[in-house]
């Protein structure tokens, strides 16, 4: 039952994805692929402060794993962010695609780590 | 009179772009073997020429819509609630990214029952987690073949397609994929001082997904490609099955051939895409180089010539000249 639960958040995270990248989209002209990035930002941060709760036992198990794995998991997106920098790459933007490269390896882990701050210090 | 010369002006736009309606019926009068040779009017002397039209149906803003960024309309309410202005109003496009994200994670959650948590339960390896990359890995190559193959596959339907790419690509890929389980077992393993398996792990998750993202979008390619390749082989074989030269034929270049064939065609236009089956405009100069020494006489039909007197605004669309 559970296994259903968390495979249907995460289709409610693609969901929720496919909305916030299409808006974002919409507004955003430039090169720079920032919708994926603010979604990639969005959802690590929220890890972090789920992670804080979960460790301070704020929140069950079953919440962590439908939260997490689920909805975090189905919006938050690797494959996209790779298959962006391949293009960027492939159509020899070198340097926006270095720089979207180390954005999106450094940026997310400073993130999670905020969450996990906030979130210790809430509690 | 200025009606008659509208009528000329017609005359002279529809002749330009169906050239074979009117040379054809004229042509077919003559007899191939070119007794009294008559040349026929240069197709150039009836046309307007293409760069004409086109300089004078290029849009020409004014006013306000010539400024740098010109004001944006807003989008009708009524509009903005069909799928085919807003992306957003597409109630199938949400529908199968939903299933897709459903299946994706599932592909992930069941992974993680399949593969162990971790490459090692102590040491180095431990920081390396298991399904999370093996998921990363597949989604990232799976997202490049198929993104790669149906951004060429022009023989798919084009909603077909959009939904394949939304409902796999985005839904299923991204839902296997995932950056923020990522980042949380960077954050436990930096937690406990695995800072070198928790930098290799996070650098060689993001160098696997480059290297299996080209691998996946290089086998698209090579797929479509080889794809293309056999519906033009089979296009061509049911050219030359139905008798056609199935030569091509380059811009600029003037095919004379026999008058006795039937099927004779020719292509002085500039694509060899469409190639105008016009057997009058090939006879004549044929005719007159079989002779060659017999002198060009009067053309047996000429079109009203056309002035600059009247500015005249070609629509490329519909023909009309006013």
């Amino acid at each position: 039952m559970t296994f259903v639960l968390v495979c249907l958040c995460g289709g409610l995270g693609a969901t929720a994805r496919f909305v916030l990248n299409t808006s974002i989209q919409e507004m955003w002209k430039r090169l720079f692929p920032l919708s994926t990035f603010v979604i990639n930002v969005i959802a690590t941060f929220c890890a972090g402060l789920a992670a804080a709760a979960y460790a301070q036992q704020v929140v069950p198990e079953s919440t962590y794993l439908l939260f997490v794995t689920g909805f975090l998991g189905g919006f938050s997106t690797f494959s996209t962010a790779i298959n962006e920098m391949v293009s960027l790459f492939r159509n020899r933007h070198f340097g926006m695609a270095t720089f979207y490269l180390i954005a999106t390896i450094v940026v997310p882990i400073i993130c999670v780590t905020l969450g996990w701050l906030v979130g210790s210090l809430v509690h | 009179m200025s009606d008659t010369t509208n009528n000329g002006v017609n005359t002279g736009v529809v002749g330009a772009a169906s050239t074979a309606a009117s040379t054809t019926p004229v042509a077919s009068v003559i007899p191939a073997t070119a007794a009294a040779p008559t040349a026929e009017p240069q197709p150039s002397t009836m046309e307007i020429s293409a760069a004409q039209i086109r300089e004078q149906s290029m849009p020409k803003p004014q006013g306000a819509a010539a400024a740098a960024r010109p004001p944006q309309i807003p989008l009708a309410p009524m509009k903005k609630m069909q799928a085919r202005f807003n992306p957003l109003a597409d109630g199938m496009v949400y529908l199968v990214v939903f299933l897709g994200g459903t299946l994706g994670t599932a592909m992930r959650y069941g992974l993680s029952f399949i593969v162990p948590a971790t490459a090692q339960p102590l040491g180095f390896w431990h920081s390396f987690h298991l399904p999370t990359f093996i998921a990363n890995m597949f989604a990232c190559f799976i997202f490049a073949c198929l993104s790669s193959y149906l951004s060429q596959a022009s023989w798919i339907r084009k909603r077909t397609r959009q939904l394949t790419s939304k409902g796999f690509g985005m839904g299923m890929c991204g839902g296997f994929s995932t950056l923020s389980a990522l980042a949380i077992e960077e954050l436990t393993s930096l937690q406990v001082s695995h800072t070198l398996g928790a930098v290799f792990y996070l650098l060689f998750s993001f160098a696997g997904g480059l290297i299996m993202a080209a691998a996946g979008a290089k086998l698209g390619l090579v797929l479509t490609t080889r794809k293309a390749g056999r519906i033009a082989a089979e296009a061509l074989q049911r050219q030359q099955a139905r008798g056609g030269s199935g030569r091509h034929v380059t811009v600029g270049e003037t095919v004379l051939l026999s008058a006795t064939g039937s099927d004779a065609s020719a292509d002085e236009s500039t694509t060899a895409a469409s190639v105008n089956v016009v057997p009058g405009e090939v006879d004549a100069p044929a005719a007159a180089q079989a002779t060659s020494v017999a002198p060009p006489t009067e053309p047996s039909f000429e079109p009203d010539p056309i002035t600059d007197e009247i500015p005249l605004t070609g629509n490329l669309t519909t023909g009309e000249a006013h």
